[in-house]
């Protein structure tokens, strides 16, 4: 990132939303439920370029996932000091989410799936 | 006079202060998109998403159409604002353009791209980055370099006024 030298406004997921839904006469069985339990959470990954400005990507912080003005910067330094930052954490469909408003703001951003 | 991006009694933007040499610089970053990219300029705009196969697969079929689709509708926004370009009665030598707030995020969105266009079409470093211009030479790759700081500039502006309307 250097220093200085339409978009419509991005709601993160509802928490409420894209949960498991139980069609009517179905019974979930404990082991299902386990095995959502225990699925590893997904990383959303933002990397360092040359190009992208620290205020910008402080901005995209803020704007995408509501963070202060506090907390974007520090993940911005993370990206910049350390080429990376873990700036979101949680379930495949939010994590693909993200990733995609953030390349929509011409972030590196990617996921991964943590260690199980 | 310099550049400048204020916001107009209305509520409309105006990029004021143009002069001949800031005109010539933002009416090529539409010009700079339409160009077909090279593979490293769209390995740079759309990243592989994950390591999973099935996840990368989704995303080249669906999500990559959609967020060309668009930023081909921002480049063409900020191409018609470009456009209306008018004569700044107030300064004789500039140019003005005055265009709707909410443009102003499809602006930033494609100052930011063409900026990154240049910057992968020369694989540009960080170090190339820090670099004083002064020690830029007359090839075109340093004139492309220059020219993704003279972006940074205006991309600035632009962030000032979306944090100023933020708060």
């Amino acid at each position: 990132m250097t220093k200085r030298n339409s978009f419509p406004d991005i709601l993160p997921p509802r928490a409420d939303a894209g949960g498991p839904t139980t069609a009517p006469g179905v019974i979930k069985t404990v082991a299902e439920e386990t095995k959502t339990d225990l699925a590893p959470p997904w990383h959303v990954i933002v990397r360092n370029d040359p190009i992208n400005l620290m205020t910008y990507v402080t901005m995209v912080f803020q704007k995408v996932f509501g963070y202060s003005r506090q907390k974007a910067e520090a993940h911005m330094m993370e990206v910049h000091k350390r080429g990376l930052s873990i700036v979101w954490t949680g379930g495949r469909e939010p994590a693909e989410h993200y990733v995609r408003v953030l390349q929509q703001y011409h972030l590196l951003a990617n996921m991964e799936q943590a260690e199980p | 006079m310099s550049l400048h991006l204020q916001r107009l009694p209305d509520g409309s933007l105006c990029l004021a202060g143009m002069d001949e040499h800031w005109r010539h610089v933002l009416a090529s970053v539409p010009a700079l998109l339409a160009e077909p990219q090279p593979p490293a300029v769209r390995e740079r705009l759309l990243p592989t998403p994950s390591s999973k196969e099935s996840i990368n697969r989704d995303w080249r079929e669906l999500i990559a159409p959609e967020l060309e689709a668009l930023w081909r509708a921002n480049h063409e926004l900020m191409a018609a604002d470009l456009g209306r370009l008018e004569k700044d009665t107030a300064h004789r030598k500039c140019w003005r353009v005055v265009f709707p707030a909410n443009h102003a995020a499809a602006w930033l969105s494609v100052i930011n791209q063409a900026r990154l266009v240049l910057g992968s079409r020369w694989d540009v470093t960080e170090k190339d980055m820090i670099r004083p211009a002064e020690d830029l030479k007359p090839t075109e790759r340093d004139h492309d370099i220059f020219l993704i700081h003279l972006l940074a500039y205006v991309e600035q502006l632009f962030i000032e006024t979306e944090e100023g309307s933020n708060q």
